[in-house]
């Protein structure tokens, strides 16, 4: 481990004296929450393992998502870690060191991003291609985890109810369909994606709802928050040039055990 | 759990009393309190059902010592209920001070809405309650009007943690204004209040959620007639609630979780008392 750590500072030192150029870096957001609802069943969905999407004459499976707000969670590991439990580091590979210690400013800006995709790995698939099968669209009102088919939340006998069973959705918002690459669907929510981070908050977020786009579609599962798969995230590249150079702290942090998943963040 | 209640009750007097029973310069007064609902709100929070909401049996004692121009006044109570395991308490403790006719009475309150049993310990009835009230009553005569200002504040409560999200309630100070009247005539005695509450904004959060409930005012009257029997005084009560929204009493059962003593969750009800003095 300590030869580890001083492997790593030599490796950062050295890149700090490299020449500066154009940085692209893809970040990695891990949604915290999703459920999905049904037209025939009201139970609480949001601990399981799956998310289903499906559509009949007689029964639709729809599933929510909601982007992760801060990440105060990661944060705080941050912190604990730089206090003294070195246990916790999990060292970056060279490359993408290399790739983000030499530029110090921070590219991750929504004028930078250059792409952003909503991934989720597909669990069991009764459809066959689901190819543009699949619709995005945005929700209007907040949800919590115990939502069904005819209630967002149950703190407001008024405001807590949807308006259309089934979800409340923007309409100035345009349906995103997906696209398939082995396993994985995913949505474009670039332009979304960047109104977003310009917005700093401005703009809430409630979330997706994802549903089948024909009349019928036969039950898609996909691995959810707490699925056993690669869960549901944003991947987003982001690409500048260089203004300066020189030493920049920039760390990932992940728990030893843990899913894997995690945040390039800049500490100074 | 009664001998419990007795005990505490016991030890709160000999603490507070020099001496037992009414003298020149004390009183103590042991009372009993039951609710009857007469009809409830027709939807609450999650995870409740109706008897969650209802007022409990309660058992206090309040005393008051001292002489001249100021005295001191406590109170303790208890609040058994079926589904709780281990009674709620409250306690108030504070001056009354002699303002010409009337007694100015400023007491610390907190009340605990106790352990809650497995169905509800996840909900925002676990929430105690911290105040501070203020009453000025006139104490001679028949007619005996008084006014009486009150803040409460809450604490925060987590009622669920799924997918590793923690949801809290939380709730902005609530104030009370309660002027009322009481008639005291030979064996016979009245009273009415109204009781304006104006209840602080709840907010219900995690960290991928948050919904919060605006400040609204609810109107509490209540009519009472009794009996001043030598030695005891008995009471029968009836109150109504009036949230301003009241399309919405999940929203108001959220912001009110008092049970104990103010009984807020109960949309109508009758009360009976009998206060001992010793």
């Amino acid at each position: 481990m300590k030869n580890s750590i001083i492997i790593l500072f030599t490796t950062i030192f050295a890149l700090a004296l490299s020449a500066c150029s154009k940085v692209t870096t893809t970040k990695t957001y891990p949604l915290e929450t999703d459920t999905f609802i049904s037209s025939g069943d009201s139970s609480n969905h949001a601990t399981l393992a799956y998310l289903n999407i499906s559509k009949s004459a007689s029964l639709e499976e729809r599933a929510v998502v909601r982007l992760p707000s801060k990440n105060e969670d990661l944060e705080s590991a941050l912190e604990e870690s730089l206090a003294e439990d070195l246990i916790r580091f999990f060292f970056l590979p060279l490359e993408i060191i290399a790739r983000i210690l030499t530029c110090n400013q921070d590219i991750v800006s929504a004028g930078n991003l250059q792409s952003a995709f909503l991934r989720f790995d597909v669990k069991e698939n009764a459809d066959g291609s689901l190819s543009n099968k699949l619709e995005l669209d945005l929700l209007a009102k907040p949800w919590w985890q115990t939502a069904n088919w005819t209630e967002a939340h149950p703190f407001s006998a008024t405001q807590g109810i949807w308006n259309a069973p089934g979800g409340d959705t923007d309409p100035s918002f345009t349906p995103i369909l997906n696209s398939v690459s082995g396993s994985v669907v995913s949505f474009d929510i670039t332009t979304y994606f960047r109104n977003l981070m310009s917005s700093n908050g401005a703009i809430p977020h409630y979330g997706f709802l994802l549903k089948a786009v024909n009349a019928t579609m036969n039950s898609v599962s996909l691995h959810s928050v707490q699925g056993a798969g690669t869960h549901p995230r944003v991947e987003a590249t982001f690409s500048a040039a260089c203004t300066n150079q020189g030493y920049g702290t920039y760390r990932s942090v992940f728990e030893l055990g843990g899913d894997g998943q995690g945040s390039i963040e800049k500490l100074e | 759990m009664k001998l419990l209640i007795l005990g505490i009750s016991a030890l709160f007097i000999l603490i507070f009393a020099p001496e037992l029973g009414a003298t020149e310069n004390s009183a103590a007064t042991v009372y009993i309190q039951g609710t009857q609902p007469v009809s409830d709100f027709d939807h609450f929070p999650r995870s409740l059902q109706k008897k969650h909401l209802h007022a409990p049996f309660l058992f206090g004692v309040d005393y008051l010592v001292g002489g001249g121009q100021t005295k001191f006044f406590g109170d303790i109570h208890a609040a058994a209920l079926g589904y709780t395991s281990a009674p709620a308490f409250g306690l108030a403790l504070g001056p009354v001070m002699k303002i010409g006719i009337a007694d100015l009475k400023i007491v610390g309150e907190m009340e605990t809405n106790g352990t809650l049993d497995s169905e509800t310990a996840d909900s925002h009835l676990k929430a105690w309650r911290f105040g501070l009230k203020g009453k000025l009553s006139v104490q001679s005569g028949i007619l005996l009007p008084s006014v009486a200002l009150r803040w409460i504040s809450m604490t925060t409560v987590q009622i669920a943690n799924m997918e590793n999200l923690p949801t809290k309630v939380a709730h902005a100070g609530t104030y009370v204004f309660t002027p009322g009247l009481l008639v005291r005539l030979p064996f016979v005695l009245a009273e009415a209040s109204l009781g304006i509450y104006s209840f602080g904004k709840t907010a219900v959060t995690s960290k991928e959620f948050a919904y919060s409930i605006a400040r609204q005012t609810v109107f509490r009257p209540t009519i009472g007639a009794g009996f001043d029997l030598p030695g005891i005084e008995l009471w029968l009560r009836a109150f109504a609630v009036y949230p301003h929204r009241g399309d919405d009493p999940i929203e108001y059962l959220y912001m009110a979780p008092m049970y104990v003593n103010d009984n807020m969750m109960t949309k109508q009800a009758v009360t009976v008392e009998a206060r001992f003095h010793l």
